[in-house]
Protein backbone atom coordinates (compact mmCIF):
# COMPACT_ATOMS: atom_id res chain seq x y z
CA UNK A 1 0.00 0.00 0.00
CA UNK A 2 1.25 3.06 -1.13
CA UNK A 3 2.01 5.73 1.67
CA UNK A 4 0.22 8.95 0.67
CA UNK A 5 -3.29 10.05 -0.02
CA UNK A 6 -3.69 12.49 -2.46
CA UNK A 7 -5.48 15.73 -2.26
CA UNK A 8 -7.69 14.38 -5.13
CA UNK A 9 -8.40 11.34 -3.13
CA UNK A 10 -9.72 13.49 -0.26
CA UNK A 11 -12.09 15.35 -2.52
CA UNK A 12 -13.60 12.34 -3.66
CA UNK A 13 -14.03 11.34 -0.31
CA UNK A 14 -15.66 14.45 0.95
CA UNK A 15 -17.98 14.14 -2.27
CA UNK A 16 -18.91 10.48 -0.28
CA UNK A 17 -17.06 8.41 -2.55
CA UNK A 18 -17.12 4.96 -1.04
CA UNK A 19 -14.05 3.79 -2.69
CA UNK A 20 -12.37 6.74 -1.49
CA UNK A 21 -12.91 5.87 1.49
CA UNK A 22 -11.44 1.79 1.78
CA UNK A 23 -8.26 3.39 0.04
CA UNK A 24 -8.10 6.06 3.07
CA UNK A 25 -9.04 3.04 5.12
CA UNK A 26 -6.53 0.69 4.37
CA UNK A 27 -3.97 3.51 4.16
CA UNK A 28 -4.28 4.34 7.51
CA UNK A 29 -6.01 1.88 10.11
CA UNK A 30 -2.74 -0.04 10.97
CA UNK A 31 -1.29 3.40 11.70
CA UNK A 32 -3.99 4.87 13.78
CA UNK A 33 -4.39 1.54 15.50
CA UNK A 34 -0.57 1.14 16.32
CA UNK A 35 -0.36 4.74 17.38
CA UNK A 36 -3.20 4.51 20.02
CA UNK A 37 -2.19 1.29 20.73
CA UNK A 38 1.33 2.55 21.15
CA UNK A 39 -0.19 4.86 24.18
CA UNK A 40 -3.09 2.86 25.66
CA UNK A 41 -1.77 -0.39 25.42
CA UNK A 42 -4.95 -2.56 24.62
CA UNK A 43 -5.19 -4.04 21.56
CA UNK A 44 -8.69 -4.49 21.85
CA UNK A 45 -9.40 -0.84 22.68
CA UNK A 46 -7.27 0.37 20.22
CA UNK A 47 -8.94 -1.50 17.19
CA UNK A 48 -11.98 -0.44 18.56
CA UNK A 49 -11.13 3.14 19.07
CA UNK A 50 -9.55 3.21 15.27
CA UNK A 51 -12.94 2.02 14.18
CA UNK A 52 -14.74 4.94 15.51
CA UNK A 53 -12.45 7.16 14.26
CA UNK A 54 -13.01 5.77 10.53
CA UNK A 55 -16.75 6.19 11.46
CA UNK A 56 -16.08 9.53 11.94
CA UNK A 57 -14.63 10.58 8.87
CA UNK A 58 -16.71 9.31 6.98
CA UNK A 59 -20.00 11.38 8.89
CA UNK A 60 -17.81 14.11 8.92
CA UNK A 61 -16.31 13.97 5.15
CA UNK A 62 -18.23 17.05 3.86
CA UNK A 63 -16.15 19.18 6.50
CA UNK A 64 -12.76 17.88 4.90
CA UNK A 65 -10.75 20.82 3.84
CA UNK A 66 -8.34 18.76 1.07
CA UNK A 67 -5.72 21.54 1.09
CA UNK A 68 -4.93 21.11 4.66
CA UNK A 69 -2.85 18.08 5.79
CA UNK A 70 -4.68 14.91 5.59
CA UNK A 71 -2.54 13.28 7.79
CA UNK A 72 -2.34 15.74 10.40
CA UNK A 73 -5.82 15.51 10.80
CA UNK A 74 -5.51 11.73 11.31
CA UNK A 75 -3.11 12.74 14.20
CA UNK A 76 -5.19 15.06 15.75
CA UNK A 77 -8.39 13.04 15.55
CA UNK A 78 -5.65 9.19 16.91
CA UNK A 79 -4.33 11.67 19.80
CA UNK A 80 -7.45 13.03 21.38
CA UNK A 81 -9.42 9.60 20.95
CA UNK A 82 -6.02 7.99 23.02
CA UNK A 83 -5.55 10.95 25.83
CA UNK A 84 -9.43 10.67 26.34
CA UNK A 85 -9.47 7.08 26.88
CA UNK A 86 -6.65 7.27 29.40
CA UNK A 87 -8.52 10.20 31.01
CA UNK A 88 -11.54 8.22 31.33
CA UNK A 89 -9.28 5.35 32.73
CA UNK A 90 -7.49 7.15 35.14
CA UNK A 91 -10.68 9.42 36.23
CA UNK A 92 -12.12 5.85 37.12
CA UNK A 93 -9.05 4.97 39.07
CA UNK A 94 -9.24 8.15 40.81
CA UNK A 95 -5.69 7.72 39.85
CA UNK A 96 -5.14 11.29 38.02
CA UNK A 97 -5.20 12.93 41.48
CA UNK A 98 -2.03 12.16 42.98
CA UNK A 99 0.83 12.99 40.95
CA UNK A 100 3.88 11.73 42.04
CA UNK A 101 6.65 13.04 40.35
CA UNK A 102 9.44 12.06 42.90
CA UNK A 103 12.50 14.76 41.72
CA UNK A 104 15.95 12.92 40.55
CA UNK A 105 18.21 14.78 42.43
CA UNK A 106 18.25 16.74 45.95
CA UNK A 107 18.57 19.93 43.94
CA UNK A 108 15.90 19.49 41.81
CA UNK A 109 15.08 23.32 41.16
CA UNK A 110 18.11 22.77 38.57
CA UNK A 111 16.43 20.13 36.59
CA UNK A 112 13.35 21.34 34.65
CA UNK A 113 12.05 18.26 33.46
CA UNK A 114 12.39 16.46 36.37
CA UNK A 115 9.65 14.19 35.35
CA UNK A 116 10.29 13.31 31.92
CA UNK A 117 14.07 12.40 33.16
CA UNK A 118 12.46 10.16 35.79
CA UNK A 119 10.33 8.36 33.23
CA UNK A 120 12.75 7.97 30.93
CA UNK A 121 15.39 6.43 33.90
CA UNK A 122 12.63 4.37 34.73
CA UNK A 123 12.18 2.79 31.13
CA UNK A 124 15.99 2.72 30.69
CA UNK A 125 16.42 0.47 34.15
CA UNK A 126 13.52 -1.85 33.16
CA UNK A 127 14.45 -2.89 29.64
CA UNK A 128 18.06 -3.40 30.82
CA UNK A 129 18.81 -7.60 31.11
CA UNK A 130 17.41 -8.98 34.71
CA UNK A 131 20.80 -9.32 36.60
CA UNK A 132 21.75 -5.58 35.81
CA UNK A 133 18.51 -3.97 36.62
CA UNK A 134 18.37 -6.16 40.09
CA UNK A 135 22.11 -4.85 40.94
CA UNK A 136 21.15 -1.68 39.90
CA UNK A 137 18.43 -1.03 41.95
CA UNK A 138 20.09 -2.70 45.05
CA UNK A 139 22.58 -0.34 44.33
CA UNK A 140 21.23 2.96 43.74
CA UNK A 141 17.29 2.50 45.67
CA UNK A 142 18.10 0.23 48.31
CA UNK A 143 21.64 1.56 48.89
CA UNK A 144 23.64 -1.46 49.28
CA UNK A 145 27.35 -1.48 49.12
CA UNK A 146 28.64 -3.53 46.01
CA UNK A 147 30.00 -6.40 48.77
CA UNK A 148 26.73 -6.82 50.16
CA UNK A 149 24.73 -7.21 47.05
CA UNK A 150 27.77 -9.30 45.44
CA UNK A 151 27.11 -11.78 48.67
CA UNK A 152 23.10 -11.63 48.24
CA UNK A 153 23.21 -12.48 44.80
CA UNK A 154 26.46 -14.71 45.31
CA UNK A 155 28.19 -13.50 42.08
CA UNK A 156 31.66 -11.39 41.87
CA UNK A 157 31.87 -8.24 43.11
CA UNK A 158 33.70 -7.81 39.74
CA UNK A 159 30.67 -8.51 38.40
CA UNK A 160 28.68 -6.31 40.33
CA UNK A 161 30.81 -2.93 39.55
CA UNK A 162 30.66 -4.40 35.99
CA UNK A 163 27.35 -4.33 36.03
CA UNK A 164 26.78 -1.08 37.79
CA UNK A 165 28.63 0.79 35.61
CA UNK A 166 27.25 -0.58 32.63
CA UNK A 167 23.87 0.37 33.75
CA UNK A 168 25.08 4.07 34.28
CA UNK A 169 26.69 3.97 31.03
CA UNK A 170 23.16 2.86 29.68
CA UNK A 171 20.84 5.56 31.18
CA UNK A 172 23.79 8.34 30.46
CA UNK A 173 23.33 7.02 26.90
CA UNK A 174 19.63 7.95 27.29
CA UNK A 175 20.29 10.78 29.31
CA UNK A 176 23.10 12.31 26.93
CA UNK A 177 21.68 14.87 24.63
CA UNK A 178 20.26 16.60 28.07
CA UNK A 179 22.59 16.40 30.21
CA UNK A 180 24.64 19.79 29.15
CA UNK A 181 21.12 21.00 30.35
CA UNK A 182 21.15 20.06 33.78
CA UNK A 183 25.12 20.96 34.58
CA UNK B 1 18.97 29.43 28.53
CA UNK B 2 17.21 26.42 27.70
CA UNK B 3 16.44 26.38 23.33
CA UNK B 4 13.04 25.44 22.17
CA UNK B 5 14.98 22.70 20.62
CA UNK B 6 16.28 21.42 23.49
CA UNK B 7 13.42 21.17 25.52
CA UNK B 8 11.41 19.39 22.43
CA UNK B 9 14.22 16.74 21.79
CA UNK B 10 13.19 15.39 26.12
CA UNK B 11 9.84 15.15 25.18
CA UNK B 12 10.32 13.31 22.01
CA UNK B 13 12.51 11.25 23.92
CA UNK B 14 10.27 9.74 26.33
CA UNK B 15 7.68 9.01 23.49
CA UNK B 16 9.60 7.06 21.58
CA UNK B 17 11.00 5.68 24.56
CA UNK B 18 8.13 4.66 25.42
CA UNK B 19 6.43 3.70 21.97
CA UNK B 20 9.84 1.02 21.50
CA UNK B 21 9.09 -1.05 23.87
CA UNK B 22 7.02 -2.74 26.77
CA UNK B 23 7.42 -1.59 29.91
CA UNK B 24 6.20 -2.81 33.06
CA UNK B 25 2.84 -1.89 34.27
CA UNK B 26 3.33 0.80 36.29
CA UNK B 27 5.67 2.18 34.23
CA UNK B 28 3.26 2.35 31.05
CA UNK B 29 0.79 4.33 34.01
CA UNK B 30 3.51 6.69 34.60
CA UNK B 31 4.23 7.80 31.44
CA UNK B 32 -0.19 8.02 30.33
CA UNK B 33 -0.50 9.40 33.01
CA UNK B 34 2.41 12.39 31.83
CA UNK B 35 1.09 12.04 28.58
CA UNK B 36 -2.30 13.40 29.67
CA UNK B 37 -1.10 16.11 32.26
CA UNK B 38 -1.70 19.68 31.07
CA UNK B 39 1.85 20.48 31.95
CA UNK B 40 3.99 20.98 28.35
CA UNK B 41 1.06 20.37 26.44
CA UNK B 42 1.42 21.96 23.66
CA UNK B 43 5.62 20.18 23.63
CA UNK B 44 3.93 16.66 24.50
CA UNK B 45 1.95 17.35 21.80
CA UNK B 46 4.49 18.17 18.93
CA UNK B 47 6.88 15.21 20.29
CA UNK B 48 3.59 13.00 19.95
CA UNK B 49 3.24 14.16 15.89
CA UNK B 50 6.29 13.84 15.63
CA UNK B 51 6.44 10.46 16.64
CA UNK B 52 3.12 9.53 14.54
CA UNK B 53 4.75 11.19 11.24
CA UNK B 54 7.71 9.20 11.30
CA UNK B 55 6.00 5.95 12.07
CA UNK B 56 6.08 3.20 9.08
CA UNK B 57 3.40 0.53 9.11
CA UNK B 58 2.45 -2.18 6.83
CA UNK B 59 -1.08 -2.89 6.34
CA UNK B 60 -1.85 -5.90 8.25
CA UNK B 61 -5.11 -8.53 8.20
CA UNK B 62 -7.19 -6.66 10.84
CA UNK B 63 -7.51 -3.37 8.36
CA UNK B 64 -10.28 -5.40 5.94
CA UNK B 65 -11.83 -7.30 8.55
CA UNK B 66 -12.19 -4.05 10.27
CA UNK B 67 -12.89 -1.60 7.22
CA UNK B 68 -15.93 -4.84 6.78
CA UNK B 69 -16.78 -3.98 10.38
CA UNK B 70 -16.92 -0.04 10.14
CA UNK B 71 -18.58 -0.01 6.77
CA UNK B 72 -21.57 -1.92 8.12
CA UNK B 73 -21.60 0.84 11.12
CA UNK B 74 -22.00 3.25 8.94
CA UNK B 75 -24.12 1.94 6.35
CA UNK B 76 -22.22 1.59 2.98
CA UNK B 77 -22.93 -1.89 2.92
CA UNK B 78 -26.79 -2.01 3.72
CA UNK B 79 -29.53 -1.77 1.21
CA UNK B 80 -30.52 1.46 1.25
CA UNK B 81 -28.28 4.38 2.40
CA UNK B 82 -28.81 6.56 4.83
CA UNK B 83 -28.71 10.06 4.71
CA UNK B 84 -25.85 12.04 6.42
CA UNK B 85 -28.06 13.54 8.82
CA UNK B 86 -29.71 10.53 10.18
CA UNK B 87 -26.12 9.10 10.33
CA UNK B 88 -24.86 11.33 12.54
CA UNK B 89 -27.99 11.27 14.73
CA UNK B 90 -27.44 7.31 14.52
CA UNK B 91 -23.77 8.16 16.01
CA UNK B 92 -24.25 10.38 18.89
CA UNK B 93 -26.80 7.98 20.06
CA UNK B 94 -24.49 5.05 20.08
CA UNK B 95 -22.06 7.31 21.81
CA UNK B 96 -23.71 8.87 24.50
CA UNK B 97 -25.35 5.99 26.53
CA UNK B 98 -22.82 3.97 26.24
CA UNK B 99 -21.27 6.91 28.38
CA UNK B 100 -24.50 7.11 30.93
CA UNK B 101 -25.08 3.34 31.10
CA UNK B 102 -21.89 1.88 30.04
CA UNK B 103 -21.68 -1.27 27.80
CA UNK B 104 -24.60 -2.98 27.01
CA UNK B 105 -26.25 -0.60 24.10
CA UNK B 106 -25.45 -0.68 20.82
CA UNK B 107 -27.52 1.03 17.94
CA UNK B 108 -25.57 -1.23 15.27
CA UNK B 109 -28.13 -3.08 13.62
CA UNK B 110 -29.90 -2.15 10.78
CA UNK B 111 -32.60 0.20 11.05
CA UNK B 112 -36.17 -0.81 10.16
CA UNK B 113 -37.24 -0.56 6.60
CA UNK B 114 -39.62 1.95 6.69
CA UNK B 115 -40.02 4.75 4.10
CA UNK B 116 -40.42 7.36 6.07
CA UNK B 117 -37.03 9.40 7.54
CA UNK B 118 -36.22 7.82 11.20
CA UNK B 119 -35.54 9.82 14.18
CA UNK B 120 -33.16 8.41 16.59
CA UNK B 121 -33.72 10.21 20.39
CA UNK B 122 -31.55 9.14 22.61
CA UNK B 123 -31.74 10.69 25.80
CA UNK B 124 -28.40 10.98 28.40
CA UNK B 125 -29.98 12.20 31.32
CA UNK B 126 -33.99 11.78 30.50
CA UNK B 127 -36.56 13.70 28.58
CA UNK B 128 -40.07 13.10 26.86
CA UNK B 129 -40.77 12.77 22.68
CA UNK B 130 -43.88 13.72 21.36
CA UNK B 131 -44.29 11.45 18.71
CA UNK B 132 -46.31 12.38 14.99
CA UNK B 133 -49.66 11.04 16.27
CA UNK B 134 -49.21 13.43 19.46
CA UNK B 135 -48.31 9.86 21.96
CA UNK B 136 -46.20 10.97 24.16
CA UNK B 137 -42.78 8.70 25.61
CA UNK B 138 -40.98 10.12 28.56
CA UNK B 139 -37.41 8.36 28.38
CA UNK B 140 -35.39 7.97 31.62
CA UNK B 141 -31.63 8.48 31.34
CA UNK B 142 -29.33 6.60 28.61
CA UNK B 143 -32.59 5.44 26.56
CA UNK B 144 -33.01 5.32 22.83
CA UNK B 145 -36.43 5.74 20.66
CA UNK B 146 -36.25 5.36 17.18
CA UNK B 147 -39.45 6.36 15.60
CA UNK B 148 -40.21 7.54 12.42
CA UNK B 149 -40.88 11.17 11.45
CA UNK B 150 -44.31 10.71 10.11
CA UNK B 151 -46.28 7.48 10.92
CA UNK B 152 -46.99 5.65 7.41
CA UNK B 153 -50.83 4.84 7.10
CA UNK B 154 -51.53 1.29 9.09
CA UNK B 155 -49.30 1.28 11.56
CA UNK B 156 -47.41 3.25 14.94
CA UNK B 157 -44.48 1.76 14.86
CA UNK B 158 -41.23 2.40 17.29
CA UNK B 159 -38.23 0.91 18.85
CA UNK B 160 -36.98 1.06 22.90
CA UNK B 161 -34.11 0.28 24.37
CA UNK B 162 -34.10 1.88 27.94
CA UNK B 163 -37.13 2.33 30.32
CA UNK B 164 -39.96 4.91 29.18
CA UNK B 165 -43.69 6.00 29.96
CA UNK B 166 -45.68 5.81 27.42
CA UNK B 167 -49.19 8.04 27.38
CA UNK B 168 -50.70 6.78 23.55
CA UNK B 169 -53.18 9.01 21.79
CA UNK B 170 -56.09 6.51 20.98
CA UNK B 171 -56.00 6.32 17.33
CA UNK B 172 -57.30 3.09 14.74
CA UNK B 173 -54.00 2.35 13.86
CA UNK B 174 -52.09 -0.24 16.65
CA UNK B 175 -49.11 1.34 18.13
CA UNK B 176 -46.28 -0.65 18.61
CA UNK B 177 -43.22 -1.03 20.50
CA UNK B 178 -40.87 -3.04 19.97
CA UNK B 179 -37.73 -3.80 22.13
CA UNK B 180 -35.13 -6.29 22.09
CA UNK B 181 -36.93 -8.87 23.56
CA UNK B 182 -40.77 -7.96 23.49
CA UNK B 183 -43.29 -6.18 21.71
CA UNK B 184 -45.75 -4.53 22.81
CA UNK B 185 -49.01 -3.79 21.20
CA UNK B 186 -51.68 -0.79 22.16
CA UNK B 187 -54.30 1.63 20.71
CA UNK B 188 -54.83 4.11 23.44
CA UNK B 189 -52.84 3.19 26.72
CA UNK B 190 -50.90 4.38 29.14
CA UNK B 191 -47.87 1.86 30.33
CA UNK B 192 -44.17 1.78 31.32
CA UNK B 193 -41.93 -0.22 29.30
CA UNK B 194 -38.41 -1.58 30.33
CA UNK B 195 -36.32 -3.27 28.13
CA UNK B 196 -32.48 -2.27 27.45
CA UNK B 197 -31.22 -3.87 24.29
CA UNK B 198 -28.55 -6.65 25.45
CA UNK B 199 -30.00 -7.78 28.65
CA UNK B 200 -31.88 -10.43 29.47
CA UNK B 201 -34.69 -8.55 31.95
CA UNK B 202 -37.87 -6.41 30.81
CA UNK B 203 -41.13 -5.14 32.02
CA UNK B 204 -43.74 -3.47 31.20
CA UNK B 205 -46.20 -1.95 33.84
CA UNK B 206 -49.65 -1.17 32.65
CA UNK B 207 -51.37 2.05 34.29
CA UNK B 208 -54.43 2.48 31.59
CA UNK B 209 -56.49 0.59 28.94
CA UNK B 210 -54.96 -2.70 27.77
CA UNK B 211 -51.84 -4.14 26.07
CA UNK B 212 -50.99 -7.27 24.15
CA UNK B 213 -47.58 -8.18 24.82
CA UNK B 214 -45.71 -10.56 22.56
CA UNK B 215 -42.20 -12.35 23.59
CA UNK B 216 -40.36 -13.16 20.25
CA UNK B 217 -40.80 -16.75 19.77
CA UNK B 218 -43.41 -17.48 22.07
CA UNK B 219 -46.59 -16.57 22.98
CA UNK B 220 -48.64 -13.24 23.55
CA UNK B 221 -50.24 -11.88 27.03
CA UNK B 222 -53.01 -9.13 27.18
CA UNK B 223 -52.72 -6.81 30.32
CA UNK B 224 -55.14 -5.19 32.16
CA UNK B 225 -54.78 -1.71 33.80
CA UNK B 226 -52.71 -2.20 36.96
CA UNK B 227 -51.30 -5.57 36.05
CA UNK B 228 -47.22 -5.80 34.79
CA UNK B 229 -45.48 -8.67 33.28
CA UNK B 230 -41.79 -9.26 33.99
CA UNK B 231 -39.61 -11.10 31.68
CA UNK B 232 -36.37 -12.57 33.74
CA UNK B 233 -34.33 -15.69 32.68
CA UNK B 234 -36.61 -16.32 29.74
CA UNK B 235 -39.60 -16.81 31.90
CA UNK B 236 -42.34 -14.60 31.95
CA UNK B 237 -44.40 -13.70 34.60
CA UNK B 238 -47.83 -11.17 34.76
CA UNK B 239 -48.81 -10.33 38.54
CA UNK B 240 -50.33 -6.86 39.90
CA UNK B 241 -48.31 -4.11 40.51
CA UNK B 242 -45.98 -3.80 42.99
CA UNK B 243 -44.41 -0.26 42.43
CA UNK B 244 -44.28 2.48 40.22
CA UNK B 245 -41.10 4.01 39.97
CA UNK B 246 -40.50 6.17 37.29
CA UNK B 247 -37.64 9.44 36.66
CA UNK B 248 -37.71 11.87 34.56
CA UNK B 249 -35.80 15.36 34.59
CA UNK B 250 -36.39 18.80 33.65
CA UNK B 251 -34.50 18.94 30.47
CA UNK B 252 -32.60 20.75 27.85
CA UNK B 253 -33.47 19.45 24.35
CA UNK B 254 -31.29 19.94 21.57
CA UNK B 255 -32.59 18.30 18.22
CA UNK B 256 -30.43 17.63 15.18
CA UNK B 257 -28.52 20.76 16.20
CA UNK B 258 -24.89 21.96 15.62
CA UNK B 259 -22.35 22.10 18.54
CA UNK B 260 -22.26 26.04 18.24
CA UNK B 261 -25.68 26.01 19.59
CA UNK B 262 -25.61 23.53 21.90
CA UNK B 263 -22.61 25.23 24.19
CA UNK B 264 -23.79 28.68 23.51
CA UNK B 265 -27.62 27.17 25.06
CA UNK B 266 -25.44 25.47 27.86
CA UNK B 267 -23.37 28.70 28.12
CA UNK B 268 -26.46 30.82 28.58
CA UNK B 269 -28.51 28.37 30.73
CA UNK B 270 -26.73 26.56 32.45
CA UNK B 271 -24.34 29.96 33.52
CA UNK B 272 -20.84 27.81 31.91
CA UNK B 273 -18.21 29.51 29.72
CA UNK B 274 -17.01 26.70 27.93
CA UNK B 275 -13.92 26.93 26.09
CA UNK B 276 -14.43 26.20 22.72
CA UNK B 277 -11.14 27.25 21.26
CA UNK B 278 -10.35 23.83 20.65
CA UNK B 279 -13.48 22.85 18.27
CA UNK B 280 -13.44 22.73 14.71
CA UNK B 281 -15.95 25.66 14.06
CA UNK B 282 -16.41 24.42 10.51
CA UNK B 283 -17.10 20.93 11.46
CA UNK B 284 -21.25 20.52 10.57
CA UNK B 285 -22.33 17.34 12.26
CA UNK B 286 -25.45 17.85 13.93
CA UNK B 287 -26.36 15.82 17.60
CA UNK B 288 -29.53 15.17 19.51
CA UNK B 289 -28.84 15.37 23.21
CA UNK B 290 -31.28 16.23 25.89
CA UNK B 291 -29.36 17.53 29.59
CA UNK B 292 -31.48 17.43 32.29
CA UNK B 293 -31.65 19.87 35.13
CA UNK B 294 -29.14 17.90 38.22
CA UNK B 295 -25.68 17.33 36.03
CA UNK B 296 -22.91 18.85 37.25
CA UNK B 297 -20.71 20.83 34.88
CA UNK B 298 -18.49 18.06 34.60
CA UNK B 299 -20.84 15.62 34.00
CA UNK B 300 -22.06 17.93 31.02
CA UNK B 301 -18.67 18.53 30.22
CA UNK B 302 -17.81 14.38 29.93
CA UNK B 303 -21.20 14.28 28.02
CA UNK B 304 -19.97 16.92 25.21
CA UNK B 305 -15.89 15.28 25.09
CA UNK B 306 -17.64 11.99 24.28
CA UNK B 307 -19.61 13.52 21.23
CA UNK B 308 -17.10 15.78 19.83
CA UNK B 309 -14.32 14.05 20.83
CA UNK B 310 -12.42 17.15 21.20
CA UNK B 311 -11.13 18.29 24.76
CA UNK B 312 -13.93 20.80 25.64
CA UNK B 313 -13.07 22.19 29.06
CA UNK B 314 -14.74 25.31 31.14
CA UNK B 315 -13.06 28.31 31.70
CA UNK B 316 -15.02 29.47 35.15
CA UNK B 317 -18.47 28.80 36.31
CA UNK B 318 -19.88 32.16 36.65
CA UNK B 319 -22.02 31.27 39.29
CA UNK B 320 -21.48 34.51 40.76
CA UNK B 321 -23.94 36.18 38.52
Amino acid sequence: MSGKITRETVLRLKGGDDSAFDRVFLTYFDKLRLFINGIIRSEEDATELSQDIFVKIWLRRESLDPDRSFTSYLYTLARNSALNFIKHRYVEDSYLKELPAEPLAEDSEEIVFARETQLLVNMTVAGMPEQRRTIYDLSRNQGKSNDEIADALKISRKTVENQISLAVRDIKAVLRMFIAFFS
Amino acid sequence: MKGALTEDRIFVRVIEKYFSGHYPENIERDVQKWLVDRTNYPEKDRALETYWSQMETKQGKLAHSSLKIVRQKIGLDAKRKLSPVRLTLRIAAVLIPMLVIGAGIYLSRNLTETAAPLATYLTATGGTVKLPDGSSVRITEGGVLEYPQAFESGQRKVRLSGEAYFTVEPGQEQFIVETALLTVKVTGTEFILRAYDGQTEAKVSLIKGSVDVEKEGDRTWSLTAGEELVLENDQVNVKAIEELVFRSGEDLVFENAGLPEILETLSAERGLNIDTSSIDRSENAKYTVKFSGNETPEEILEVLRIMTEDDITIINESESR
